[in-house]
């Protein structure tokens, strides 16, 4: 039987209750997301493998357990998307790369596994930037659902597309730099980068060892905290995976008292932008709400470099076999091959020189949350961009779709800052501009999602913005 | 390590060996010419006009973020930051 469309915006708070009062069944939801996929993704190119028969599979496993009374949580029976980085046990995962566009792996990620022990139900593979970098892959590029001759941003760009577009109800994405807030913020949803170590990561493909990040990208702030706590937690897989169970039970549904340090230079060039107006509004709900706010300035680091030269040299490693061998022309983006060719021969006196100005911006970071509970700041002061053709240089940006730095303003520092710490943070709706979503972006002391989901969710329940939904399939 | 790679790692020896200097005058300093011609032939890949473009580009890059990052004056005990045990877990 078919069901009402409108399920395909909703939160998976609002779906576990549909489906826990009978009042619709995971194999129906099943088959109305991949309806809509059949018919509205050639319009955004979100996936890269659909995986019908999987999906079935597990949405008439979980309706069997649900009606047997043998419930697994919010999450059971809701369709997700995880993005094709991540292994999944015989689909094929492509890393976004014509090299591995056959390649199947015999295993799944941990948060695959996890997310099926939550009963949650696998629809396929989604779109990534080639090698979890900028928005091109092996076929092609992800159209944005607000605007469709805009970019959905990498590298989790089928992530961020398939959930705002209304083709799963969440998914897992990943940030190295960048790849999760962009996507978040072109398509307006509420990503988290959570901390480094504390979601494994063994079963996803590695850019940058002591940078990579999962995470979820969902429709709000609560539904980013069900789905933290079923992947979060140690793996005996993945040594960098902390002790670290993210334990929610529920939002305290205040942050009065809480006060925030105000990175006023990151906010500097939504005035050229056009957008103030959205994160001046934004402040004063917060301020409404009972949160205390002051300014900061971040201290001058050489913030960009650090983090690019651990990120280059590290994905040359990671990529060494396919750098040594120069298959730098079966690449989608040839730049990159370039790139790592130049990192390969970097001396590791100087990267670690650079791990050790590392260690003084990571102490930096932890003396910042002894004053602050959290940071804010925008996540995008700009709407998605224009897609540019497959054949202009450069690979989409790695994600993160803020203006560029602006001779005369200040630069912006603090999503570095957030890369190289590891610290979690988390971006919501604030508002449009040109009709596209432009969101805010909450900054985390290590391990301190808690703190930085509840600021979320409380602004989400104090605005609307939640309620709008892209109509690119009418 | 084969020949090619010697010459380009001397090459970028060569171009990143500048002393300590001050960090505005990093960002001023040319990068080598000899250091990016070098550079172009050790590479085993096919060249042509367009890749060694973008080979010099990232090399450039490279050396740049290396002076940048050596003209950084740090604390003397800092120890490099890995990717385990930074952070306590709670």
């Amino acid at each position: 039987m078919a069901i009402d469309e409108r399920y395909a915006f909703a939160t998976i708070r609002e779906l576990s209750g549909h489906i826990q009062a009978g009042r619709v069944s995971p194999v129906e939801l099943v088959e109305m997301f991949l309806t809509r996929v059949q018919r509205y993704d050639s319009k955004l190119f979100s996936f890269i493998t659909v995986a019908p028969d999987v999906a079935r599979r597990q949405a008439k496993e979980a309706e069997t357990e649900i009606r047997a009374g043998k419930y697994r949580g919010p999450l059971h029976g809701i369709p997700y998307g995880v993005k094709d980085i991540c292994a999944t046990k015989g689909i094929r995962t492509t890393w976004g790369s014509n090299i591995f566009a056959n390649q199947i792996p015999d295993h799944d990620a941990t948060v695959v596994t996890r997310l099926r022990d939550a009963g949650a139900v696998l629809m396929g593979k989604l779109a990534t930037g080639e090698f979890a970098g900028g928005a091109r892959h092996l076929q092609g590029q992800v159209h944005n659902p607000w605007k469709l001759d805009r970019t959905a941003s990498g590298s989790s760009c089928g992530p961020g597309a398939a959930t705002a577009g209304g083709l799963v109800t969440f998914s897992i994405g990943s940030e190295t730099s960048g790849s999760i807030m962009g996507p978040s913020g072109s398509n307006g949803l509420t990503g988290l980068v959570p901390s480094y170590g504390r979601v494994p990561r063994y079963g996803a493909m590695a850019l940058s060892w002591s940078c990579d990040k999962l995470g979820p990208l969902c429709h709000s702030a609560e539904d980013v905290a069900l789905v933290l706590r079923a992947i979060a937690g140690p793996d005996k897989n993945d040594p960098t995976a902390r002790i670290a169970p993210f334990l929610f039970t529920g939002f305290k549904n205040t942050v009065r008292g809480m006060k925030l340090g105000v990175v006023r230079n990151e906010f500097l060039p939504a005035e050229r932008a056009g957008t103030k107006p959205l994160f001046d509004a934004a402040l004063r709900k917060l301020s409404d709400l009972g949160v205390q706010m002051e300014d900061i300035a971040l201290k001058e680091f050489p913030y960009s470099e650090v983090l690019n030269l651990t990120i280059a040299v590290e994905s040359a490693a990671s990529f060494e076999d396919v750098v040594r061998a120069g298959r730098f022309d079966e690449f989608v983006v040839k730049t990159r091959g370039n790139g790592w060719a130049a990192a390969m021969s970097v001396s590791a006196v100087d990267y670690l020189r650079a791990q050790r100005i590392r260690t003084e911006i990571i102490q930096y970071a932890k003396s910042i949350f002894e004053n602050y509970d959290a940071l804010v700041a925008p996540n995008n002061v700009t709407p998605a961009a224009v897609i540019q053709p497959d054949n202009a240089p450069g690979g989409g940006g790695r994600g993160g779709a803020g203006a560029p730095g602006t001779p005369g303003e200040p630069p912006r520092y603090l999503g570095n800052l957030c890369n190289l710490t590891g610290v979690p943070f988390t971006s919501t709706r604030c508002g449009f501009h040109e009709n596209l979503p432009i969101c805010i972006k909450f900054v985390g002391p290590p391990f301190g999602e808690a703190t930085i989901l509840e600021l979320a969710h409380n602004y989400e329940q104090a605005t609307d913005w939640k309620a709008r939904t892209p109509e690119y399939a009418e | 390590m084969n020949p090619s790679r010697r010459k380009f790692t001397r090459m970028l020896a060569l171009g990143a060996t500048a002393p300590l200097i001050p960090q505005a005058a990093v960002q001023q300093e040319p990068v080598p010419a000899d250091a990016v011609d070098v550079s172009m032939k050790t590479i085993d890949v096919p060249m042509n006009e367009e890749r060694t473009k973008q080979v010099r580009e990232s090399v450039e890059n490279t050396i740049r973020q290396i002076k940048t990052i050596r003209a950084y004056k740090l604390k003397p005990d800092t120890e490099p930051a890995m990717s385990l045990g930074v952070f306590d877990s709670k």
